[in-house]
């Protein structure tokens, strides 16, 4: 627990030391979403309809984009073989890690996504199970973001090939939650989606540190 | 037991008896294959609502079923590779990859052109489709992180990692899918299920899968000494193969 | 003197790496013990950096182990790590943090340290830059920073991947001091240079890996 409360403190530090970074996947999901009304109609029925699954693709990208910062400056630097060396638990710094990634980056997506939604008129009722589904399924980007990030840290350019390899893995995220949003517009009761959301949530957190301490052995090879 | 598998996994032994597996697959896929043919094709009823058509059946469920069985192969490969750090499991991996999504690919196009009689468009969001098109995705990542690597070797881990992850997500995906499915496009009968119809039907089905999965060993034996030779090329045992050849 | 067990000892057993097919090492043995250093030589490429990775249990070597008192280092890898310090030719500093800041995750790292911060930085010679940030700093004085977890190690093993770049003639002699202190005390210390160093009366041993590549 000193462990992970420490590098969570240090994460978190650093986060806000370069908090004009963590602005960019907000204004990136903000523009992307102001692009569709653009791109296909302004129609209010139309944007209503198609709000939740443009939310969370949007969400998923901008999700994506940011991953990179989780390990790779660390790597950069030299400072993740030190972190990796320290005696502890690696899967609770890797879970310390990933915990601060989705504070500094999963939060504020969740923060700001009832304004996308004002901007698609995603149906009123809706909002609650859209906030919801962000707050249970962002950790789930950000943990299945890790090992895409710790896989291909040692490889030039490996920031697009670990956005091609997490993608897929995302499937299921996407699906449950917008299968949710579009059930309550509706109306309809929503409660399994969210057990089944929270039961991926909870395998991940308890599988993906251990894919991560594996890969990032690889990178380290 | 280890010492065992590491001498008949020792890229040398390797070498040596997987040729007649080789052999042994190639001829087992061409007798099946054209048994198999030559029933699904010419000597079983045509399908009393689809007609001729239902013949793409014969083939597009084969290379579906073969598209899982390659990632269950290429899983087993994966393991292996993470334990015992074996080299004939490391090459297995991404040869694995190829062939699966070929199969997959396969899978997909046939598909198509079923779906082009079935429901007069080449593409719909069927959810047997779906998930092969996903499945289609976890190949491709499979193939480029194993491929992105200067030492073939780390590469060879980190896609067996990445394949150990997609393994425990596959089943989550397709019932994502599958699900997703039913609620948009409501419970239609999809054509794409087994027929528990009639044997006539079946025993060819039955026979084309076990074709389809001699030819992907004998293919996956082919890919993979190949391989073994291009990547041992500086070893004492492959030179002196080499010599013996010449 | 001796700070440290007297019994400690690291050896390998034959180590073999290889890089995109290309063998680095095969058959590599070292064997170092109390109050020892091995210099690890080698060309660019012969794998000295894969060779510190392997010891510090970064990554595992494909044929062979690491002995730590005579126990493979993965067989209790906390309790190895605890022995360890190693400062890769990164320095593993973060810029967007004030010298302060990345001393103070130096003690975290350490665990422990006597001295005080203030003393510590009066030690690398930036007491008047505690609070400046690392990236306005210079190659040498980042490299200071990093290097002042040697004055705070209680472990006994070193690894030091090339710890002399960008240093002043002044630190180099410094840290000449503190590794001599370090081999006195019983500690013991693994390191590449590209440059002569005095490591005073302590017993060095050389590791080629030009030569063992021939091999």
């Amino acid at each position: 627990m000193r462990l992970f409360l420490f590098i969570f403190k240090r994460d978190m530090l650093l986060a806000i030391r370069r908090r004009r970074e963590l602005a960019n996947p907000l204004v990136f999901f903000i523009m992307v979403v102001s692009m569709f009304p653009l791109g296909v109609t302004p129609d209010h029925a139309f944007l209503a309809e198609l709000s939740a699954g443009v939310i969370w693709v949007t969400a998923l990208l901008a999700a994506l984009i940011s991953m990179d910062s989780m390990f790779r400056s660390d790597y950069g630097d030299g400072s993740l073989e030190q972190l990796l060396l320290m005696p502890g638990s690696k899967v609770v710094l890797i879970s310390a890690k990933i915990a601060a990634h989705w504070v500094s980056i999963g939060l504020p997506l969740v923060i700001i996504a009832p304004l996308m939604s004002f901007l698609l008129f995603l149906p009123p009722q809706a909002l609650p199970s859209l906030i919801i589904t962000l707050l249970i399924s962002t950790p789930i980007l950000s943990l299945l973001g890790a090992v895409g990030v710790a896989l291909t840290l040692s490889l030039r350019g490996g920031g697009v090939l670990s956005s091609l390899l997490t993608l897929p893995f995302y499937v299921p995220v996407l699906i449950f939650s917008t299968m949710a949003i579009n059930a309550a517009a509706v109306n309809q009761p929503v409660s399994g989606y969210y057990a089944l959301l929270a039961a991926f949530l909870i395998v991940s957190i308890l599988l993906v540190p251990f894919a991560v301490v594996a890969a990032l052995r690889v990178s380290y090879n | 037991m280890f010492t065992f598998l590491h001498k008949y996994a020792s890229p040398q032994y390797f070498y040596s008896w997987s040729a007649s597996w080789q052999k042994w697959a190639s001829i087992i896929a061409a007798l099946l294959m054209s048994v198999g043919l030559y029933y699904s094709l010419l000597n079983s009823p045509a399908d009393y609502q689809q007609g001729e058509t239902v013949r793409i059946m014969y083939v597009h469920v084969p290379a579906a079923w073969l598209s899982m069985f390659g990632y269950m192969v290429m899983a087993s490969a994966a393991i292996v590779t993470l334990i015992w750090r074996i080299k004939v499991a490391e090459i297995m991996i991404a040869q694995c990859a190829v062939i699966g999504a070929s199969f997959t690919a396969l899978a997909l196009i046939t598909g198509m052109l079923w779906g082009k009689p079935m429901w007069g468009a080449y593409w719909v969001w069927d959810a047997r489709l779906t998930s092969e098109l996903v499945l289609l995705f976890l190949y491709f990542g499979v193939i480029a992180l194993s491929g992105a690597f200067d030492d073939e070797r780390a590469g060879a881990r980190a896609a067996a990692i990445l394949t150990l992850v997609g393994i425990v997500n596959i089943p989550i995906i397709h019932y994502s899918v599958e699900w997703w499915n039913t609620l948009h496009q409501g419970p239609t009968v999809s054509k794409f299920d087994s027929p528990s119809a009639h044997p006539s039907m079946l025993i060819p089905l039955l026979v084309m899968a076990l074709a389809f999965k001699a030819y992907f060993f004998a293919v996956l034996f082919k890919r993979a000494r190949t391989e073994l030779l291009l990547r041992e090329r500086n070893t004492s045992w492959v030179k002196a193969l080499l010599k013996e050849a010449v | 003197m001796s700070k440290y067990k007297k019994s400690n000892s690291l050896q390998s057993t034959a180590l073999q790496c290889e890089r995109g097919g290309r063998v680095l090492f095969d058959n590599l043995t070292f064997e170092l013990h109390a109050g020892e250093a091995l210099l690890v030589q080698g060309a660019n490429g012969s794998g000295k950096t894969s060779l510190l990775r392997i010891i510090t249990g970064l990554t595992t070597a494909i044929e062979g182990d690491v002995l730590w008192n005579g126990r493979p280092i993965t067989a209790d890898e906390q309790a190895y790590q605890r022995e360890l310090l190693f400062i890769g030719h990164q320095s593993a500093i973060k810029q967007e943090l004030s010298v302060r800041e990345n001393l103070r995750l130096h003690y975290a790292l350490n665990g422990c340290g006597a001295d005080s911060m203030v003393e510590l930085a009066e030690k690398v010679g930036l007491r008047q830059r505690l609070g400046v940030i690392c990236s306005r700093l210079s190659a040498g004085q980042q490299r200071r920073v990093a290097l002042a977890r040697l004055f705070l190690s209680e472990q006994p093993l070193w690894v030091l991947d090339e710890p002399l770049t960008a240093l002043d003639v002044d630190f180099i002699a410094a840290i000449e001091a503190c590794l001599q202190a370090h081999l006195a005390n019983g500690g013991m210390l693994i390191l590449t240079t590209h440059r002569g160093l005095d490591l005073g009366t302590a017993t060095i041993r050389n590791l080629d890996l030009n030569e063992s590549a021939k091999k």
